[in-house]
Order: C-alpha cells, then sequence, then structure tokens
C-alpha cells in the first residue's frame, strides 16, 4: 500500500533540474525537523500550525494568523499549486513544522513540503469496490505524536508514521461490505483517537456508532450507539421495529471536544429509511437521530442529548461542525425568532453553537446541561415552525409529513441550506459565518423494500428555488453568535458549497459553485480579493506558517454543488487541485 | 453482470418509484446509460433463447427449470444466463437490482428475465412482462403447536414481516385497520431467514412469509407450521417473465407457450416435483 519514495527517484528528480535541488534539500529537512504533537498542541496550536479538521477542537476554522490580512489581500498571489488525485474533493489540508498532510479521496495521502508543495512521501490506500458512492469523499486526518492518524473508505483506522508514511498499525472498525466507511475525520480527545462511523445511509442492521481507539495500536476502547437500543433508554422511541430493522443515524463528521469538561460533541445523521411509514416507527422519536451527544470522552456515557428534529422523514440531517465558544447570551428578537423563555440576557455561557443541521438554522445551547438558548434560520425553511424549550426539541410542521407516494413541497432541499461545507467562527468578531443556500423541493417518499448493504432509495426529490430568493440560491451570512443578528449577508445567484476560514487577518474566506474564490472583510462582508479557479472548491480551505511567511491553502475540487439549480453555471467536472496563495516576496 | 456500478445505489425491483407523476418523462424513455455499456447487435437470433435467472430468489431453482420447459415448448435452445448482483441477500422477496441494470441484461444478455413481480402501474414503459407462469401468497407461520388460527393471536403479539414487501404493506394496512387494543405489533425484518430465526427463538409470535420460502427443499420446516386462511387476506404474487417492449413477438411467443404448460398442468407438477408444498414436509 504505501509507496516510497527511493534513493533512486529522488536522485532522478533532483537530476532533472538544478532547481530540484535545493527543494529537495530544504524538503528533507522538514521532516528531519518534524516534532511530536503533543496534548498541549492539539489544545493550544501553534498560531503557524493546522493540526485537525477545522484547526481547534471548538470547530472553529480559524487561525490567529495576519501577516494576510484586510489591507493587503488584494496583493495575494499564487505560491504554488499542486495536482490532486481524481474523485470527490473533501480534503482539508494538515500542516505541523512546515509539512502539509493533503489526504485525498480514498484516503490518498502525501506529504507535501508546505512552503514549495515538493513531494516528501506518499500512501495509496488500496481501493475496495464499496456499495457507498460517497464512501471516498474523505475529509480529514489528525495529527498526533508522531503519526497521521486517519479513518478510511473501507472502515478502518489507520496510522502512519508522520516521516516516513509508512504504516505504523490499522484496526477494522467496520464492515464496508455492508455500507460502512468513514467520511468524517477522527479526532484525538483524552489521549484517545475518536471516530464517529458513516455508511449508515445504506441498509446495515443496527445503525452506526462513535467509538474511542487506543493511539497505539487502534484497539476500540468504548462504543457509542447513535441508535438507540431496545432495552436502552430511548429504545421505545423506535416502536417495535427489532434491532435488525434499526437502520441510519451516521456520525458522519468530525465532533468538536472541550478538554475542561472532557466532553465530546457529535452530531448525528436522519434514520433510514427516511419515511416513518417506511421505517414503521409510527410517531416515534427515533433517538438520537438529528441529534447532538454530549459524550464523556472517558467512558463513552451520554451525558446530555438534543434532538433537533425527531422523527424526521426529509433527510434533513444533523451531523454537521458544533462549535463551542463562550460568549454573552443576549439574543436580539426581532431577528431571532426562538428564544428559551426562561433565558436571562446578557449572561456569559459557553455555548454550543452554528449550524447543526440541513434546515440552515443556528442553534444555540448550553454546553453544560444542552439546554435551548436560542436559534434562528438563515434560509427559507417550512419544515421547523417553534421550539419546545421544555421537550428540547423542534416543532415540526405536520404539513410537510407525508406518505408513500404523496409529493410535498419542502425547504430546504435534501442537499441542505448547507451541507458538510463547513461554516467558521471569529473570535475577534464574535460572529459565525455561513455558506448557506436557498432552494427548496418536490419530495415524495418511494415504496422500497430495504436491502443489507444497498442504499436505501428512500425518496425522489427536485430541486426548487424559492420566490422568497429573487432567483439567488447563494447566501453568505454573518451572523453575531451573542445576539443572533445578520451583521452582513452576500446574495448572489451562484450557490456556496465552500468551506470558510476566518484569520487574525479580519478575513473571511470562502469559494462559491462559479469557481470563485474570495475573501471578504470580516467585520463588513466587503469582497476584498477575487480568484477565480478552475472548478469549484469542494475542500477546506486552510492556512499555515513556514519560514515567517502566511500561506492560503484551497482544495479545488467537485463536493457537494448546488448548481443543478442553476444550469447557466457551467462547471468542469474533475480537476482536482490544490492552490496555495501568499503575498509575494520583497 | 455489468461492470457499470448502478445496482448497489438503486433500489430493488417492484419499488413503485416511477410511480408519479413527477418523473412520468423517465416512464416513455429508454434509461441514460452510455452507448459503451449496451451491447447493440445482441438481439434474439437463430434457434438460442437466453433466460435471465436470479438462483437466490425463493423460486430460482423452480425458474431455472420453467426456462427449459418454456424453450423445449418453442423449439429452441436455452441459455440461462445466473444473475449475481453485486449485494445478494438471501431471503428477500425482490431482487436487488436496479431497473437501469435490468435494462442493460435485457439487453446484452439475456431476452427475458424469470421471477419477477406483475404489478401494475409500477414499472417504465420500456419493459413488458408475459402473463404469469407462477403465483403464490404469503401465508403466516408460527411454532408448531403455538397457536392453530390467526385469530388466537393475542393483541400485542409480535408479527414478524419482511420490511415494506407486499405481505408487510397488506399486514399493515390490516392491522391498522384494528381498533388499538387488538392490534398485533408489527416487526419488519429485512428478510426472510432473519423472520423465521425470530420466529424460532421465540422473539416473535408467528412471521408473515411468502410461502416459496418455505417449500424449498433447503427449507427447515421442522417445528414450523401454517396457519389456515384467516380473516387476514393476504396477498399473492403472481411472477411473469420481463422483456423489452420491443420484443412483441417473444411476448406473444411465450405467453402461448406458458398457457399451454399450464393447461398441460406441467407447470404445477414441476413445481411440486422440486419443491414440498406446505404441509407435506416431513
Amino acid at each position: 500500500m504505501i509507496k516510497q519514495l527511493s534513493g533512486a527517484l529522488l536522485a532522478a528528480i533532483v537530476g532533472a533540474g538544478a532547481l530540484a535541488l535545493p527543494s529537495v534539500a530544504q524538503a528533507q529537512s522538514r521532516l528531519d525537523n518534524y516534532t511530536p504533537v503533543t496534548d498541549e498542541m492539539l489544545q493550544d496550536p501553534a498560531a503557524s500550525d493546522w493540526l485537525m479538521w477545522r484547526r481547534n477542537y471548538q470547530m472553529w476554522g480559524y487561525s490567529p494568523l495576519d501577516q494576510i490580512n484586510a489591507d493587503n489581500v488584494g496583493d495575494l498571489q499564487m505560491a504554488w499549486a499542486w495536482t490532486m488525485e481524481a474523485g470527490r474533493q473533501e480534503s482539508t489540508p494538515l500542516v505541523h513544522d512546515g509539512v502539509m498532510f493533503l489526504m485525498a479521496s480514498c484516503n490518498f495521502t502525501q506529504a507535501l513540503d508546505a512552503a514549495t508543495g515538493d513531494l516528501l512521501w506518499e500512501y495509496r490506500r488500496e481501493v475496495v469496490e464499496h456499495p457507498a458512492a460517497l464512501a471516498c469523499g474523505n475529509r480529514n486526518a489528525v495529527l498526533y505524536e508522531d503519526k497521521l492518524i486517519m479513518a478510511t473508505h473501507d472502515a478502518f483506522l489507520v496510522a502512519l508514521d508522520a516521516k516516513t508514511g509508512q504504516v505504523a498499525w490499522e484496526h477494522q472498525v467496520g464492515d464496508w461490505q455492508v455500507g460502512h466507511h468513514y467520511t468524517g475525520g477522527p479526532l484525538i480527545a483524552d489521549g484517545k483517537i475518536i471516530a464517529g462511523l458513516s455508511g449508515c445511509y445504506h441498509i446495515n442492521s443496527g445503525g452506526c456508532w462513535i467509538s474511542a481507539h487506543d493511539v497505539a495500536s487502534g484497539e476500540e476502547l468504548w462504543r457509542t450507539y447513535t441508535i438507540a437500543r431496545p432495552d436502552e433508554p430511548g429504545g421505545d422511541t423506535w416502536g417495535d421495529v427489532p434491532l435488525e430493522s434499526r437502520y441510519g443515524g451516521s456520525a458522519w463528521n468530525t465532533g468538536a471536544y472541550d478538554p475542561e469538561t472532557n466532553t465530546l460533541y457529535y452530531g448525528v445523521a436522519v434514520p433510514i429509511p427516511w419515511g416513518s411509514e417506511q421505517r414503521g416507527t409510527g410517531d416515534g422519536d427515533v433517538l438520537y437521530t438529528n441529534s447532538t451527544l454530549a459524550i464523556d470522552a472517558d467512558t463513552g456515557e451520554i451525558k446530555w442529548y438534543f434532538q433537533y428534529m425527531r422523527n424526521e422523514q426529509w433527510d434533513l440531517d444533523h451531523p454537521f461542525a458544533r462549535m463551542i465558544v463562550e460568549t454573552e447570551v443576549s439574543p436580539n428578537a426581532d431577528e431571532v425568532e426562538w428564544i428559551a423563555p426562561d433565558l436571562t440576557a446578557g449572561e456569559t455561557r459557553k455555548v454550543i453553537t452554528g449550524i447543526p443541521g440541513k434546515t440552515g438554522i443556528v442553534w444555540t445551547l448550553d454546553a453544560e446541561t444542552g439546554d435551548f438558548l436560542w436559534a434562528r434560520s438563515t434560509v427559507e425553511q417550512n419544515v421547523v415552525t417553534g421550539v419546545d424549550a421544555e421537550a428540547r426539541t423542534a416543532i415540526i410542521n405536520d404539513e410537510v409529513r407525508s406518505s408513500i407516494g404523496e409529493q410535498v413541497y419542502v425547504c430546504p432541499y435534501l442537499l441542505g441550506g448547507i451541507n458538510w461545507q463547513a461554516p467558521a467562527y471569529n473570535p475577534n468578531t464574535n460572529a459565525i459565518y455561513a455558506p448557506v443556500n436557498n432552494l427548496c423541493m418536490n419530495f415524495t417518499l418511494n415504496q422500497v423494500q430495504p436491502t443489507i448493504g444497498a442504499h436505501h432509495g428512500s425518496a425522489r426529490s427536485t430541486p426548487v428555488i424559492p420566490e422568497s430568493a429573487n432567483g439567488n440560491v447563494g447566501s453568505f451570512t454573518a451572523v453575531n453568535v451573542a445576539t443572533g443578528e445578520t451583521m452582513w449577508e452576500f446574495d448572489q445567484r451562484a450557490g456556496f458549497p465552500g468551506s470558510v476560514l476566518t484569520t487574525g487577518g479580519n478575513l473571511v474566506f470562502v469559494t462559491d459553485d462559479n469557481r470563485r474564490l474570495r475573501a471578504f472583510n470580516a467585520e463588513t462582508g466587503d469582497v476584498l480579493w477575487e480568484q477565480i479557479l478552475n472548478t469549484r472548491a469542494g475542500g477546506f480551505p486552510t492556512t499555515y506558517e513556514v519560514d515567517g511567511r502566511q500561506y492560503i491553502a484551497v482544495p479545488a475540487g467537485t463536493g457537494v454543488s448546488y448548481a443543478t439549480a442553476t444550469p447557466e453555471i457551467r462547471v468542469p467536472s474533475g480537476g482536482n487541485m490544490l492552490y496555495v496563495f501568499a503575498l509575494p516576496q520583497d | 453482470m455489468s461492470q457499470l456500478r448502478l445496482a448497489p445505489i438503486a433500489a430493488c425491483l417492484f419499488l413503485g418509484v416511477f410511480g408519479a407523476p413527477a418523473v412520468a418523462q423517465s416512464m416513455t424513455e429508454l434509461p441514460d446509460i452510455s452507448r459503451e455499456f449496451l451491447n447493440l447487435q445482441n438481439r434474439l437470433e437463430g434457434d438460442t433463447i437466453r433466460f435471465c435467472v436470479y438462483g437466490a430468489s425463493a423460486i430460482g431453482e423452480y425458474d431455472r427449470a420453467v426456462a427449459q420447459l418454456l424453450g423445449d415448448a418453442l423449439l429452441l435452445e436455452v441459455e440461462i444466463h445466473e444473475v449475481e448482483p453485486p449485494i445478494a441477500v438471501e431471503g428477500l422477496d425482490t431482487i436487488p437490482i436496479s431497473l437501469e441494470d435490468l435494462f442493460i441484461l435485457l439487453t446484452n444478455d439475456c431476452d427475458g428475465f424469470l421471477g419477477i413481480e406483475l404489478a401494475p402501474d409500477v414499472y417504465p414503459e420500456w419493459l413488458t412482462f408475459t402473463r404469469a407462469y407462477f403465483t403464490a401468497p404469503y401465508v403466516v407461520a408460527v411454532r408448531e403447536g403455538s397457536f392453530e388460527s390467526f385469530a388466537q393471536l393475542p393483541p400485542g403479539a409480535p408479527i414478524a414481516t419482511q420490511s415494506l414487501s407486499t405481505g408487510d404493506i397488506q399486514f399493515g394496512a390490516f392491522n391498522t385497520n384494528l381498533p388499538e387494543a387488538e392490534r398485533l405489533s408489527r416487526r419488519p425484518y429485512p428478510h426472510t431467514i432473519l423472520q423465521l430465526e425470530r420466529l424460532r427463538d421465540e422473539t416473535v409470535d408467528a412471521a408473515v412469509v411468502w410461502r416459496p420460502w418455505l417449500e424449498r427443499n433447503e427449507a427447515d420446516m421442522a417445528g414450523l407450521a401454517t396457519l389456515p386462511a384467516t380473516q387476514l387476506a393476504l396477498p399473492s404474487r403472481p411472477m411473469g417473465i420481463a422483456l423489452r417492449s420491443r420484443d412483441t413477438y417473444l411476448r406473444t411467443s411465450l405467453d402461448q407457450a406458458i398457457a399451454q404448460l399450464e393447461a398441460d398442468g406441467l407447470l404445477d407438477q414441476l413445481y411440486g416435483e422440486l419443491y414440498r408444498p406446505v404441509g407435506t414436509q416431513p
């Protein structure tokens, strides 16, 4: 599986051109000087590094680097580029000590000199004939000690030696033949590897789970199922459906982690099949689908849960990044639709916030208890009509529930007001920057017989741009975390399938369906810089510093897209490419 | 089976997927499949007829024999193409391939596909069917000696069904129409092998299953029985041969052959030779 650059090959590269020699030598020194990643580094990462999916445990997608800032971002230019493997583009470039670790589709991974893009080593995992089309959308690995740890398309955990790319160990967690896979990568918490399993949108009995593993071997330490077992609390919310026929609950994005309380915050996706009539669960809540699970990182015990949508049937998943923020909580009732009745405004709290699900609703909960604080929508939606704070769930519009074969008009579209493209949080502005999209759908549940290992095939749907959007699908929106107010909004025809990066330079970066990569002023929303790429960017932009120079890395290539609703926006398929930008050197 | 990766992500046959007005357009068109996957020269010719058979179905063995019988009746050589879906699940009432794969099979590999449930308004127009060559009902299986009639099952008794099969849907409709206090507890399972396993280990009191699963030679009916006809009117599944709509002459020929074999009692005789009708097992 490993393809190591041999000495002979290195010699050939060096011989290919005089200019190659210094860069190879420098690249080698990058690995020589590579230092192990510690727990302290993960909790307080060096400004120059990007060690995990959204850079910190709080899932901010924020870097304090400010060499590139609102005053000079207009001078940004390409420093280097790198062609990536074909396949789904959902990569997150990680950087430590000047080495970039770039895991692409199907876990094909390369270590590059982060200043030049020169190849240091590469690892090619054997690609299995996976039944799930999304299995190779592998978003992120994590750096810890002297290892790069990944969760794979064939449901393994794999640790590579960060200096050589050699496999240190691998451990099978799920069964890819029934659909299991990892797309959201692992994180390190409490000295353990934590991983959320996906692929439970294929028919596999009992649903998915979140598990903890030994960092030295991958051996499983605990497992928390995302679907309540019949004889456990919440088990009765699936009615009489036996465990063998309880499906779904993928945990397909990386969770957040609070080291102070040793608590993990993971999101759980939808039940399968989508329709309660298809599942046979009646009006049961089907726990813990569409919930946030607060999990004790030591034991896997569920401390609390908050189920955003009970008995859901439109594929409006809630597995996305939860952000941990300490903030004043003073929601402005003029802009925030739902506020907890007993909320004492003005208090400073540690909250779980962000847009956890496809409804595009910003939800803010108390991090310690899971109590509801406030929520507001960002896009057209007709599914949630209120919040039952006491029951800790949304009130669902019964008019959009349907029987098998009955068509209903539902907002948002099942690709979501937002999907796996991640918002970012900037502590300097106390704002979330969200790449949301206005699309609704005509939705019909199918009569479909579940087949073990096969896709569930629950429904068919067609996207529709709602009238209220005036033809604009994309809406890049800044929301104040304290007040819930819209700080600014950038609406346009093209959707926003790209993830967000925000920095200490008062900047926010995001890409759209029309190949535009832009830098916005984080405070005002003014567009300060724009670069047209070869295609949309499905990967996660990151920033880092090497030898005193700040870089912006953007993995372009197709991931999620809203372009079916804007057919005049033509984007080529394929063309995965990593672009790295920096300011000109003196 | 074609290398085209369609089957794993598609729904099973007989799903009603194409039943709604929203997709009426696709009912009248051929599937959007690249020509590179299709053998456009391969049409019925000479003295050979090719049948696709899914051996893992409840009547796979019978289908093979019927194919031979039909070939003999039409004075044609018979070639059997064994269909091996990427995901094969024993005990499943439907065939786990997509309509796109069925189109490819009927274009490249066979002239007809046996073992497809006949149902109105659920298939696209490029598909046609012969008359039914086999029909069998869903039945209620119980542990021997536990219950003698369906009416004896007490309210709340757990009943195993195969999720969203025809029998499950009919049972669900029956159960929903009962007064709430008299309802049984529907327990959907992904396939019949598991239904029967849960019946044996007493997780459930009865199982609604398609009768041929109980009548196969491989079926272990020791300790199991079926209940006589009851107030629960379970459906029968008529099975036919799927063909491309263009093959009208072949459909007429097969219809005539099936009718003759049926009139001669040869289809029933064949089933009796290969299967053990419920009630006659040792």
